[in-house]
């Protein structure tokens, strides 16, 4: 409920009857009559009093007393007194909402079946309260406080259009910047005379917003209660060999927070993402507003690299938006590479030297014909194919080298191109992020090699459909001796 | 001693009174023989003194025996033996009818008192009850044969009226050429200018005694709530809310009419005692005739 204001302030002046009122007591006495011997003295001892006090004594009496709180009951009602949400006529609102992740903590008020109303329900509420109390003829905008400030609906008097952007707002899991929400609101309304922001917040902010000195009213409206909440604020799942056991180990570090005021026990598990297999846990006991780091492990298999991990503290609070984090695995510590030729002990030599090179790659060869039977391959691994295109290729990335001309992977190869020039390569893409094509020429194509000279050696890089094209070459130009172009896909995946 | 006596007197107090009567001291100039000395030295038998002789001294006064002795002209001082008159003044108003017991009683006890004292010293002794001026004025009583007849006239005082001490007190003056004791018995709740009535006795060289009657209820006032107070002599009205501040403001006027009276005492070299009337009379009478200031 909001402060309470007066509409018709001049009905006040009605208490002004309280003056007449009480000299009718003052007036209106009763006096028992008494002889005394003589008044001589009394008369004297009255002068002495009225020199003191112009007026008698007030004595506090029932019917005064009723009296008066009727009058002044009157005059209030004559004020007609009003809570904000009602007096709203001749101005321009501004409703921000913070939709920050701690507006979805749960209340204690029941809401729709059975479901508990979060902080941003009641904020909802409030709001739409408000627009419902807008006299016609009164324009309100609503902002969106979510990272970032957002206008929801512009200065509007469609009442049914306000509260239709207020019911759609849903809370973010972000932190809310209500600042620069109010300083959009300001700015919007600065050039009205009679305007108004009204902030409806649960409070907590990352950053507390500087609502003094603005040239508008801000007023703030908070919603819900302090609540207790345990959540985790920070994780980082890493992999590495257990130094005992030299074995690899994927651990997850996570940063749980007990910012309630009374200490919490809590369960913090991980799982994979999709099963209930626990694969770690761990008891804690949380001491109020204090960080406590955790440390959850598990030896991986092949197959689990790259799978979602679910990291959850429990028993769930009102707040279980940061109750639940979630990771992947990260690849091993050396990346399988499959290096796959026509003949396995033929394969580019210059090729198997440079993978060989990288002391985080465990390459291993297979011939093209026994690529397809190999089971074993993991997901991740990345198979260099050389000098051939077979269709069914298992593991992660691709990266075909000196296809044959004609089709492959669904590109068809064209025939080679000598001394291709490099107009563009793509780099956004993560795999592009860190190289650099300038200055690098294709001087010559021999077959079964590509010989290098300067700092590296291009070639046409093309992608199935539906895949980006990383390099572009100018095909005029480009040209192959032997066995063709050089691409890098990922059929299928 | 009859009935109103010893309605007035009863023994024990007479035998007091009998103590006290001669240590009963009248400074006033009076003319007669008596058994007082009176101020006013004059030319009774009783030698008192010598002093020098001063321009304008009687020359028949001359004591030309020590002259002859000494060179030196001296005169020869009498103390005067002069009968004098004890008037007392008793108010009669009906402000005196309140207290309990009644300050008219207690005024008529006191008023029988001082004329006993008078009378037992074979001085004279008169009552003169005031009213709104002078209500009642008899004739002095002489001597113990007069007693009766004082004391008949004290009982017959009763309490009404209105008061005006002032008046009373100078048409007493006027008739009284001759000073001596004038006792003013009063409850003093008057406007009037009283106390220049009395400092006009005390000029004509009557030696003053204020006895300031006083009731319990009126020291300390038990009311509470509003009040039309009625004067018991003038029916006047007054409108009084009795709180703290009012019953404060009423005790300093009270105490502020005693001061004045003590102040007065004081000035006139008189005697001032005040009385309540639940006390017992026979030390008040004992303070009066110590010409006490209170």
């Amino acid at each position: 409920m909001g402060k309470l204001e007066l509409l018709l302030p001049k009905g006040l002046w009605l208490l002004a009857l309280l003056v007449p009122l009480i000299i009718l007591y003052i007036l209106k006495v009763k006096r028992k009559r008494l002889v005394v011997p003589s008044t001589w003295l009394w008369v004297s001892a009255k002068r002495d009093l009225l020199a003191k006090a112009p007026f008698r004594k007030l004595l506090a009496q029932l019917s005064l007393i009723l009296q008066a709180l009727a009058l002044i009951l009157l005059a209030l009602a004559f004020s007609r007194p009003s809570t904000k949400g009602s007096d709203l006529s001749g101005t321009r609102l501004a409703i921000v909402i913070d939709v920050s992740a701690s507006m979805g903590a749960a209340t204690n008020e029941e809401g729709e079946a059975g479901r508990m109303k979060t902080r941003l329900d009641k904020a909802k509420s409030s709001a739409l309260d408000l627009v419902k109390g807008l006299t016609p003829g009164t324009e309100a905008m609503v902002v969106e406080a979510g990272r970032d400030a957002r206008i929801a609906t512009p200065l509007d008097r469609d009442t049914r259009r306000i509260s239709a952007a207020i019911e759609g707002m849903t809370p973010q899991d972000v932190e809310g910047d209500l600042g620069t929400a109010v300083a959009l609101s300001v700015d919007r309304l600065k050039t009205f005379d009679a305007a108004r922001v009204i902030v409806l917040t649960d409070g907590y902010f990352a950053k507390p917003p500087s609502l003094e000195g603005v040239s508008v009213p801000v007023e703030v409206l908070t919603v819900g209660d302090p609540i207790d909440n345990v959540a985790i604020v920070r994780t980082d799942v890493r992999s590495g060999a257990d130094p005992k056991t030299k074995q690899e180990e994927v651990q997850a570090f996570l940063l749980v927070v007990n910012y309630g005021a009374a200490p919490r026990e809590a369960y913090v598990t991980m799982r994979f993402d999709g099963s209930d297999d626990v694969l770690a846990s761990r008891r804690l006991m949380l001491p109020p507003s204090e960080k406590v780091p955790v440390v959850l492990s598990f030896r991986p298999t092949p197959g689990d690299y790259g799978r979602g991990l679910v990291l959850d503290v429990s028993p769930h609070d009102a707040m279980p938006v940061d109750d639940v984090a979630f990771a992947r695995v990260p690849a091993g510590d050396r990346l399988p590479v499959l290096l796959a030729a026509p003949d396995k002990d033929k394969a580019s030599g210059w090729l198997e030297r440079a993978l060989a090179s990288d002391p985080g790659v465990a390459l291993s060869r297979v011939s093209v014909q026994d690529l397809a039977a190999q089971k074993d391959i993991d997901p991740g691994a990345l198979v260099v194919i050389d000098g051939a295109c077979p269709s069914d290729i298992p593991g992660g990335d691709v990266v075909v080298v000196h296809p044959p001309e004609g089709d492959c992977l669904g590109v068809k190869v064209g025939p080679a191109s000598d001394k291709p020039m490099i107009t563009s390569w793509e780099t956004g893409d993560a795999r592009m992020r860190f190289l650099t094509l300038d200055g690098v020429a294709i001087a010559l194509v021999t077959s079964g090699e590509v010989e290098v000279e300067g700092a590296a050696t291009g070639a046409r890089a093309t992608l199935i459909p539906g895949c980006a094209v990383l390099v572009t070459p100018d095909e005029g130009s480009l040209r192959a001796s032997g066995s063709g172009d050089l691409f890098v896909a990922t059929p299928g995946r | 001693m009859s009935g109103t006596q010893s309605a007035l007197l009863d023994p024990d107090f007479v035998r007091e009174l009998e103590v006290l009567r001669r240590r009963l001291e009248i400074r006033a100039r009076a003319g007669g023989a008596g058994e007082h000395s009176a101020r006013r030295r004059g030319g009774s038998a009783e030698f008192q003194e010598h002093r020098p002789y001063a321009p304008g001294d009687d020359l028949r006064r001359i004591d030309w025996a020590a002259y002859a002795r000494t060179g030196e002209p001296v005169l020869k001082v009498f103390r005067s033996e002069e009968e004098v008159v004890a008037r007392v003044v008793c108010d009669g108003s009906a402000s005196m009818r309140f207290g309990e017991p009644p300050k008219i009683d207690v005024a008529r006890r006191i008023s029988a008192a001082i004329g006993y004292l008078a009378l037992a010293k074979s001085e004279r002794a008169q009552l003169i009850v005031a009213g709104e001026g002078l209500t009642t004025h008899n004739l002095p009583q002489r001597g113990r044969s007069g007693l009766p007849g004082f004391l008949r006239q004290v009982d017959a005082i009763e309490a009404e009226g209105g008061t005006d001490l002032a008046k009373a007190i100078d048409a007493v003056l006027r008739r009284s050429p001759r000073p001596g004791l004038l006792a003013v018995v009063s409850d003093f709740l008057d406007g009037g200018d009283v106390l220049a009535a009395m400092g006009r006795g005390a000029m004509a060289g009557h030696d003053l005694v204020l006895v300031h009657v006083v009731a319990h209820d009126e020291l300390d006032p038990k009311f509470d709530g509003d009040f039309a107070l009625e004067d018991a002599e003038t029916g006047a009205i007054v409108e009084v809310t009795m709180d703290a501040s009012a019953l404060e403001a009423y005790a300093l006027r009270l105490m502020g009419l005693s001061e004045e009276l003590r102040a007065f005492a004081k000035k006139h070299r008189a005697c001032y005692v005040r009385v309540r009337t639940d006390e017992p009379l026979e030390p008040v009478v004992r303070r009066i005739v110590s010409r006490e200031v209170d």
